[in-house]
């Protein structure tokens, strides 16, 4: 099998890391500020927005399938009253969904909680992400490794077969038509011995 | 077709044995999820409840007959909070039995019934009440929403015991009995001798 030849500085194939990697790198620092931006830049919210936002992370006790938010059920309607109030006087989303979860467990968070075993359900995403990306990305460097297939004597040898094969006209019980044997090769058609 | 003869050959054993860990390792995981799902399941009369084992919440309203009502002036009973509605079956079901229950312990003063009114209105209420022979007992009604919020009650009946400490030790949201009840009580009154005693 013959070895590739290094690619010489200055030609295509040579690139130096700052070419290679720059636009990978760029495109991680924007993608960061950008999150950054979105994250830190939330616009104001005033109190029924911000009442309605933690009503929507919390089941409606009597009903199902349905957030407090959008209940009109009475212990919703009591509820979204009990957020307003909590937040007037000054808690967090995070305090007041604890005191729902306090009255009636966890499973009345619609969002589960970032701590226990709940966590999962935020960490095994980005784990799968992190661990598919690096699967992905050995893959990729492993068929890198194996990519500048040279042609072996084997495949040469296979490949003159199947041209001889095509050379060889298929016997024909027609009567021959010398006017097209002697029309010249189409250029369109390369040389066998350009190939490599 | 001819096979090529220097062709590189994959290393199917190592391949193999990636694919057998990653599909070992997801079946654990999934068989996982599926005992703790399987083992999580509650029965549909579940009376979990996170106030178990905590100070009752405040229960503070207006009765029937327009009276103020608040559970810390009952510090030193048992009290039996239960939340009701005349719409629903199972209240109307076991609304003879809390009436015995409840007169009974009031003549011994040992405990109280307490009825908190939920999704219903006062009138519909007292026409329960003259149906089912009065009550002699507090009736919580008017803005009972934030109670039910209070106490975890999402559909009727709930009914809690608070013991004499104010401690919530008992939930059911299936309709009760009077057995059912005295026998709670009873436990109830000798854990609490246990406790005080100190034994």
């Amino acid at each position: 099998m013959s070895e590739p030849t290094p690619a010489p500085r200055g030609s295509a194939r040579f690139r130096s890391p700052v070419v290679r990697w720059g636009p990978y790198v760029l495109l991680g620092v924007v993608l960061v500020v950008a999150l950054a931006i979105g994250a830190s830049r939330q616009p104001k919210k005033n109190l029924s927005e911000r009442t309605q936002a933690i009503a929507a992370t919390i089941k409606c006790p009597q009903c199902t399938d349905e957030s407090m938010a959008t209940s009109n059920a009475p212990t919703s309607v009591a509820g979204r009253a009990e957020i307003a109030r909590r937040l007037q006087a000054g808690q967090s989303s995070a305090e007041i969904r604890a005191f729902f979860a306090s009255r009636y467990g966890d499973s009345v968070l619609l969002t589960p909680k970032g701590s226990g075993f709940d966590a999962l359900i935020w960490i095994l995403p980005v784990i799968v992400l992190v661990v598919g990306f690096a699967g992905l990305t050995a893959a990729f460097v492993r068929w890198r490794r194996l990519a500048p297939a040279a042609p072996t004597a084997g495949d040469r040898e296979l490949v003159d077969e199947a041209r001889h094969r095509t050379d060889d006209p298929p016997p024909s019980d027609e009567p021959d038509e010398p006017e097209a044997d002697d029309e010249p090769p189409s250029s369109d058609e390369p040389d066998a011995e350009d190939q490599p | 077709m001819t096979a090529r003869p220097d062709a590189p050959v994959p290393p199917r054993r190592h391949r193999s044995r990636v694919v057998l860990v990653a599909a070992a390792a997801v079946g654990l995981v999934v068989v996982g999820l599926i005992v703790l799902l399987a083992t999580s399941q509650k029965p549909e009369d579940s009376a979990d409840s996170p106030l178990l084992g905590h100070p009752a919440p405040a229960l503070v309203g207006t009765t029937l007959t327009g009276k103020p009502f608040s559970l810390s002036s009952y510090q030193g009973k048992f009290v039996l909070v239960n939340f009701f509605g005349s719409w629903c079956q199972p209240c109307q079901q076991e609304a003879p039995e809390l009436r015995k229950w409840a007169l009974e312990h009031n003549a011994k003063g040992d405990a109280t019934l307490v009825n908190v009114v939920f999704n219903d209105t006062p009138d519909k209420v007292k026409s329960f009440f003259a149906a089912h022979g009065g009550a002699s007992w507090p009736v919580l009604s008017g803005n009972t929403d934030s109670l039910a919020l209070d106490w975890g009650v999402s559909k009727a009946p709930e009914t809690f015991l608070v013991t004499p400490n104010g401690t919530v030790v008992w939930k059911t949201i299936a309709p009760v009995s009077q057995a059912e009840l005295d026998q709670l009580l009873a436990t109830g009154t000798a854990a609490a001798t246990t406790t005080t005693t100190g034994k």
